[in-house]
């Protein structure tokens, strides 16, 4: 064992393990395009119509498929926890051993500034609207554009505290186009599809670059 | 009068170099393997199961025996006196390094 023993890098190290190969910014891609394709079809006009009409019409029917979307968003999120965990046994972690990560990453400054800028900009937004400088929807569109921000300074947060570069893009690329979200005169479906939009392609990007990465270097490490 | 404790006075149990590593590994996960342990660490077997050993007797590791499929697995985890102690010890050091540097 190394003398000089660095006990904070060794810690960062291990949260950064989670993060490493890319597939958890995949996972997280893909919940994100489930949740917003769900929702934006949810809040548009056919699909508040028809939720309306069937509750009437068929209640119990509704209902039971209204659980089974959400079942379907569990399975997707809990499905693809799974999947990942098999992955890395079988391939990635194979000979370095396996952790359990922690179940939230982001350390508790983050949350508080988060939680902080959150309320900063609703305030923000509610001026706006208070002032009719917007349209209608702007208050509904503040909640998605509030926690597109709040995400990228989550990513933000994290890039800092386990030293994971990749994600300072993240956080200000898809934090800053979550804000100009309050701007653009979308109805709350087609913000819902935007913000859909900005995390799943930022993250399908990150994660992919990472996963290349990681094979790049288990090819080199086979070859070497 | 400086506002510091004395490396003298950390808390035996993790500073030491091997159970300080082992520590540090674990507060950044869940719960760890012993292969993902030792080469975290870079402590051979024998020194990785005598300070688990000890660090289990003073319960700030947890560690559990059983199998994956049909390989032995040992999962290691920090207890919650285990990650009180250790976020105690960081305080400290990094009073201490701020006070000498």
């Amino acid at each position: 064992m190394d003398e000089s023993l660095d006990f904070e890098e060794l810690t960062r190290k291990t949260r950064r393990l989670d993060f490493e190969d890319g597939l958890t910014d995949l996972q997280v891609s893909a919940i994100f395009l489930v949740m917003s394709l769900g929702a934006a079809l949810f809040f548009s006009t056919a699909g508040l119509t028809w939720l309306t009409e069937a509750l009437i019409l068929q209640r119990e029917i509704t209902l039971i498929a209204l659980a089974g979307i959400f079942g379907f968003f569990m399975l997707v999120a809990f499905g693809s926890s799974r999947l990942i965990a098999r992955v890395r046994r079988e391939y990635f972690w194979k000979d370095r051993g396996e952790i359990v990560p922690l179940p939230w990453q982001a350390d508790s400054w983050v949350n508080v500034l988060a939680a902080a800028v959150f309320l900063v900009l609703m305030i923000f937004g509610l001026w706006v609207v208070l002032r009719g400088g917007n349209d209608d929807e702007a208050i509904m569109r503040l909640l998605i554009a509030g926690s597109g921000v709040v995400t990228g300074i989550m990513y933000l947060g994290m890039s800092r505290s386990i030293r994971l570069n990749r994600y300072l893009p993240v956080g200000i690329v898809g934090g800053l186009l979550s804000g100009a979200l309050f701007f653009i005169p979308l109805t709350f479906s087609e913000s819902w599809l935007a913000f859909g939009a900005i995390w799943t392609t930022t993250l399908l990007v990150s994660g992919l670059y990472a996963l290349r990465r990681t094979r790049r270097g288990m090819a080199e490490a086979n070859h070497g | 009068m400086a506002d510091f404790t004395l490396p003298s006075k950390f808390d035996r149990m993790i500073h030491q170099p091997a159970r300080l590593a082992i520590i540090a590994v674990l507060a950044g996960c869940e719960s760890a393997d012993f292969t993902y342990l030792l080469n975290a660490t870079e402590i051979n077997k024998g020194t990785l199961s005598k300070n688990l050993s000890a660090l289990e007797d003073v319960a700030y590791v947890e560690i559990t025996k059983g199998y994956k499929g049909k390989i032995p697995n040992t999962s290691v985890k920090l207890t919650a006196k285990g990650r009180r102690a250790f976020a105690k010890y960081r305080r400290q050091h990094r009073r201490f390094i701020d006070s000498v540097g």
